[in-house]
């Protein structure tokens, strides 16, 4: 169980984010919960990457760079349609549409 | 000279959609887009005439080989749907110019533009590619500008859809992320030709298993297969009628497509059907789809929702052939997709050039529409008879082929649900076209002058429903093409 | 021989074709198809002479490398038979337009063309496959005809017809025809049929999933749609609905018994119930509850719908014995049935054109205003019902012969009797409401009623008529064709 402490932390993180998207009615806290969720997942690949006695596998690590910039970009995306569904509506809790 | 087509094809639609957005007049964008996607369509179409004559293309980014490089495959039937992909792009941008023109303010049609080259770039990606993280990266991409699409509109709910889109379509990414990283720990590579390779040794390790589920549900969500399907509802009904062409018949399609090649290339029908119940979860899940949205559809009162909802039924249509785990199965999902991409494609051209000219999609204000618009209403109903599958038609042969493919594995129950929902299709379409055809008593205008039909849309749409018709009627010879073309 | 084969094929396209271009001079344009109709019909007769000459059971021709074909006796019979009265409706429909101008000239000769068409390609398909496609597409080219008028009452009619006809199609008849093709690969018709490889305990129920899923051969829970077609016109409702359409469920039916299944495994592996076959029981229930609700019709148009719904299912009941005189049996009485019903519709057609009449009882003392019209009539009904010197008489009398020939079959005999003397009760009723003097002169009765006005009508009815006469000359000729069949 200790040895694999890593792995359900970022489980944790992982539902953390999914329960924050889902029950956030605020559509910021809903974008910040998703980026949340995506972070968990980037842990996970970087915690595959350890090896034993070594240096650790570089591939992960570089591909959780490019998966850091996906999501930087759908993060950008959601903000801007925020913005637009403030200027719609009044208002960014998805309760009062 | 063709692998750097290969990746031509991709890099050109980026890089031109990036320039676009410098640029401000509307008229030279459109015409520099168009350039771009017949470009493209030609390239596409000059693989798949290399592909079927000497085989499978390959092309190694860098020169670094597998499994160490990312490559980038063409097969037969990859091919196939590229050239699917560019041409549904290069039609919808020709015969849309009226319709975009009227729905964007000119400042933001070259952003549009830009857009829009970078999502045909992205499907394009997404199924020429051979690596599982460069895979993702084709998904999100695609996504990304999917949601842009979406929620530039003059509706006002399409803010809110695209903001759910977005939401869902990048939980479901994410899950493909995950799953993808299963599978790269369990195999250590991320070249699928190398992890075809690899499965055999890892039949029995419980990370495949886990990786697979989660790329399933990814691509499931994605593909909007019944439970998972609401924000293709909300999404769709609120796009403009520029991009509904579009996204409506080529998002979803490929997705599906990547379903039928991990199921039966990338895993194997043996390991998928041994070690996971996939294939009755994707019976049951699709012949509920089918009926339940067939249902939907019957009370739809708007042209295009009920177009939305016919869609999702097809879809479940397709799931089910696909979860029949044979050859059969697969011959028949890919009729539906092609079916599918021709028929929904032309129907959703044709919905957006009446709801030009008549203002409105409500079924009481599109009354005998036959006198305004004879050939727009001639075109609907060919597609629709391949909706509905009536004899003739590419939906039909997909139809027969399901029956016969369901009767041979022994599943009645299945076959009884499906039939009932293609004769809901034949209720809720012809609900349509009676209005169309015939005048209704008490219908307020007496005098319906025609209308000036667009002949740009017109010859797409004939064009795209004569190739239906043809596969139709020489159903022999598209069988044996198939066959040829399906690994 | 091809050259006829050709003849007949290209003439219901010219006939379409024609309607079409020559739509501005509608009265020539029907003298003209009437007499290019009449070239099928010395085709169809010269491709009898050429298929005697052959000798064989059954000759397959090839058209164009690709289109294959299948003659053999009951396809040329009722080619014949089609080809005959289609020309004769042509010749009637010339006066008939010219007096009830609420029928469009151009549309209708058009799809009645293109239905004719279909039918002889529904007669010459070489497997059921095929079969099934022109039988779809002729339920498709027949709603345009039912629903001419476009008012609601024909749309509401004619969507009854759609959905029910479509509807048994999609429900029964593809599933059935999926079954099929699942066990045995292939739908060819073969001589001694194809069925053996199927499981044994599926006969029973793929019969009965074919008898009711090709609805057009009207038996009783399928039967709806045609007193609904009643709404079309007498020419599209004495051709199609008497003739073209319904025989061709028959014919299916009659095809699937003979050579898919074969008669010699049907009769050994129905069900049998009552000391006859399941198939038997159903017919005949079917023959008694359509002609009960016969008797209850108040206007020409639905009695005589009830009146072929019963006549038909007496054809299936003939076929249900499932011996090769009891085929031949069917054979003539669908022949028999065909130029009587015709004889009556274009009668009642007569008078309707006149003035209006379309209830039994304002027909109350035409027989002394219009002499011959009102004699052809009632000859037309006696022979229906099968009295002595007319032809009903002989086809029935074959029925009786062939349920006599093997083991007796009481329940045929015990049920055709009775059909026999139901249909006489509503049939006589008619006469003799025609030849009674009205007690009370209605307005509608006081028009003039001149031949010269509808010369064509009547030379159409006369024509009719005589083929009814001569029956007894033809129908050697039938028998003596029918024994070249190979069972």
């Amino acid at each position: 169980m200790l040895n694999n402490l890593h792995y359900i932390l970022c489980a944790l993180i992982i539902a953390v984010g999914l329960y924050g998207v889902a029950s956030n009615s605020n559509y910021i806290k809903k974008l910040v919960c998703l980026s949340i969720f995506q972070s968990g997942v980037i842990m996970f690949f970087l915690a595959i990457a350890k090896v034993h006695g070594g240096s650790a596998n570089p591939l992960p690590h570089v591909l959780m760079l490019t998966a850091i910039v996906v999501g930087v970009a759908t993060l950008a995306v959601g903000l801007a349609l925020t913005v637009m569904i403030k200027k719609t509506y009044n208002t960014i809790e998805e309760d009062e549409i | 000279m063709v692998k750097n087509l290969l990746i031509l094809e991709i890099l050109l639609p980026i890089l031109v959609g990036c320039v676009n957005c410098l640029n401000r007049r509307s008229g030279l964008i459109y015409l520099i887009t168009s350039l771009a996607l017949s470009v493209v369509c030609c390239f596409s179409i000059y693989i798949a005439f290399y592909v079927f004559s000497y085989g499978d293309i390959h092309y190694y980014f860098g020169g670094w080989l597998p499994p160490v490089g990312i490559a980038f495959k063409i097969t037969k039937l990859k091919s196939i749907f590229a050239i699917l992909i560019s041409s549904i792009a290069l039609l919808n941008f020709l015969q849309g110019k009226s319709i975009l023109f009227n729905e964007l303010s000119d400042a933001r049609i070259p952003g549009f533009c830009g857009v829009f080259l970078i999502c045909v770039a992205g499907f394009l990606g997404v199924v020429s590619t051979n690596d599982f993280f460069n895979l993702y990266v084709f998904i999100e991409i695609a996504s990304l500008t999917s949601y842009a699409l979406v929620s530039i509109s003059s509706n006002r709910d399409s803010f809110k859809a695209a903001f759910n889109y977005l939401v869902i379509g990048t939980i479901a990414a994410t899950f493909i992320l995950l799953g993808i990283g299963y599978l790269y720990s369990a195999s250590g590579t991320l070249n699928i030709d190398d992890f075809i390779t690899k499965m055999p040794g890892l039949v029995n390790s419980k990370l495949i298993k886990l990786g697979y589920y989660l790329l399933m549900t990814g691509l499931l969500i994605k593909s909007g297969l019944f439970p998972l399907h609401t924000w293709f509802v909300d999404s769709y009904k609120a796009s403009s009628s520029f991009v509904l062409p579009f996204l409506g018949a080529v998002s979803s399609k490929t997705y599906i497509l990547l379903i039928i090649i991990l199921n039966y290339v990338v895993f194997g029908q043996d390991y998928v059907s041994n070690n996971t119940r996939i294939n009755l979860m994707l019976i049951i899940m699709g012949a509920v789809a089918s009926l339940i949205a067939a249902i939907s559809a019957l009370r739809e009162k708007n042209l295009r929702n009920m177009l939305v909802f016919s869609s999702i039924s097809q879809i479940g249509y397709i799931f089910i052939a696909i979860g029949l785990g044979n050859r059969v199965g697969v011959i028949v999902a890919v009729i539906f997709l092609i079916s599918n991409i021709f028929a929904k494609a032309s129907l959703f051209i044709l919905t957006s050039h009446i709801f030009l000219l008549n203002k409105s999609y409500i079924i009481e204000k599109l009354d005998h529409l036959k006198e305004r618009m004879p050939i727009t209403v001639a075109l609907f109903m060919i597609n629709a008879a391949s909706i509905i599958g009536i004899p003739v038609t590419m939906g039909f042969l997909a139809k027969m082929g399901l029956i016969v493919g369901l009767i041979q594995e022994g599943r009645f129950f299945i076959l009884c649900l499906i039939v009932f929902s293609s004769l809901i299709s034949l209720l809720y379409i012809w609900k349509f076209l009676e209005y169309f055809l015939y005048t209704k008593k008490g219908s307020k205008d007496i005098e319906s002058p025609r209308f000036n039909e667009n002949k740009v849309s017109i010859f797409v749409v004939v064009l795209l429903s004569s190739v239906n018709l043809l596969c139709g009627v020489f159903f022999e010879e598209f069988f044996v093409f198939l066959n040829n073309m399906i690994f | 021989m091809s050259g006829f084969l050709f003849l007949l094929l290209v003439t219901p396209l010219i006939c379409t074709f024609l309607s079409c271009v020559l739509h501005k001079s509608k009265h020539a344009m029907s003298i003209i198809i009437f007499v290019v109709s009449s070239f099928s019909f010395l085709a169809s007769i010269l491709l009898i002479k050429g298929f005697l000459d052959i000798g064989e059971h059954l000759v397959a021709m090839n058209f164009l490398g690709f289109i294959s074909m299948q003659l053999e006796p009951i396809s040329l019979i009722f080619i014949c038979m089609v080809t005959f009265l289609w020309s004769c409706t042509n010749l009637y429909s010339i006066s008939y337009l010219k007096v009830n101008h609420e029928i469009i000239p151009t549309k209708f000769y058009f799809f009645l063309s293109i239905s004719i068409f279909v039918t002889i390609c529904i007669a010459l398909a070489p497997n059921l496959v095929v079969t099934f496609i022109f039988y779809e597409l002729l339920t498709i080219f027949t709603y345009p005809l039912v629903a001419h008028i476009g008012g609601d009452k024909e749309c509401k009619s004619a969507r009854i017809y759609l959905y029910m006809l479509m509807g048994a199609s999609m429900l029964l008849f593809l599933p059935a025809l999926g079954f099929l093709l699942a066990h045995i690969g292939h739908s060819d018709f073969v001589i001694g049929g194809i069925a053996k490889n199927l499981p044994v305990g599926s006969v029973t129920i793929l019969f009965l999933f074919f008898l009711y899923g090709v609805a057009k051969s009207a038996i009783v829970p399928m039967h709806f749609w045609l007193p609904e077609a009643m709404v079309a016109s007498f020419p599209v409702s004495a051709v199609l609905h008497a003739v073209a359409v319904v025989k061709s469920g028959i014919f299916i039916m009659l095809k699937i018994s003979v050579y898919i299944f074969g008669l010699d495994y049907l009769r050994s592996n129905i069900f049998s119930f009552l000391d006859t076959n399941i198939v038997s029981v159903l017919c005949g229930l079917s023959l008694l509850i359509s002609s009960v609700f016969a008797i209850y019709q108040t206007r020409i148009k639905l009695l005589l719908a009830y009146s072929t719904i019963s006549q038909l299912s007496i054809c299936l009941l003939a076929m249900s014995m499932f011996h090769p005189l009891a085929i031949t049996a069917a054979i003539l009485h669908m022949v028999s049935h065909a130029f009587g019903k015709i004889t009556l519709f274009f009668a009642s057609g007569y008078v309707y054109s006149s003035s209006k009449i379309s209830d039994i009882k304002d027909f109350a003392g035409l027989g002394n205003k219009m002499k011959l019209i009102m004699a052809m009539f009632t000859m037309a009904s006696l022979s229906i019902i099968g009295l002595p010197i007319f032809a009903g008489f002989i086809s029935k009398a074959y029925i009786y012969y062939s349920a006599i020939s093997q083991d007796i079959n009481y329940f045929v005999l015990a049920v055709l009797s009775i059909s026999i003397l139901i249909t006489a009760d509503y049939f006589i009723k008619v006469i003799y409401i025609i030849y009674e003097e009205p007690k009370v002169i209605s307005k509608k009765a006081e028009v003039n009623y001149s031949y010269k006005l509808h010369s064509s009508m009547t030379c159409a009815i006369i024509l009719t008529f005589l083929g009814l006469t001569s029956y007894m000359f033809l129908y050697d000729h039938i028998v003596d064709l029918m024994s070249l069949v190979a069972y």
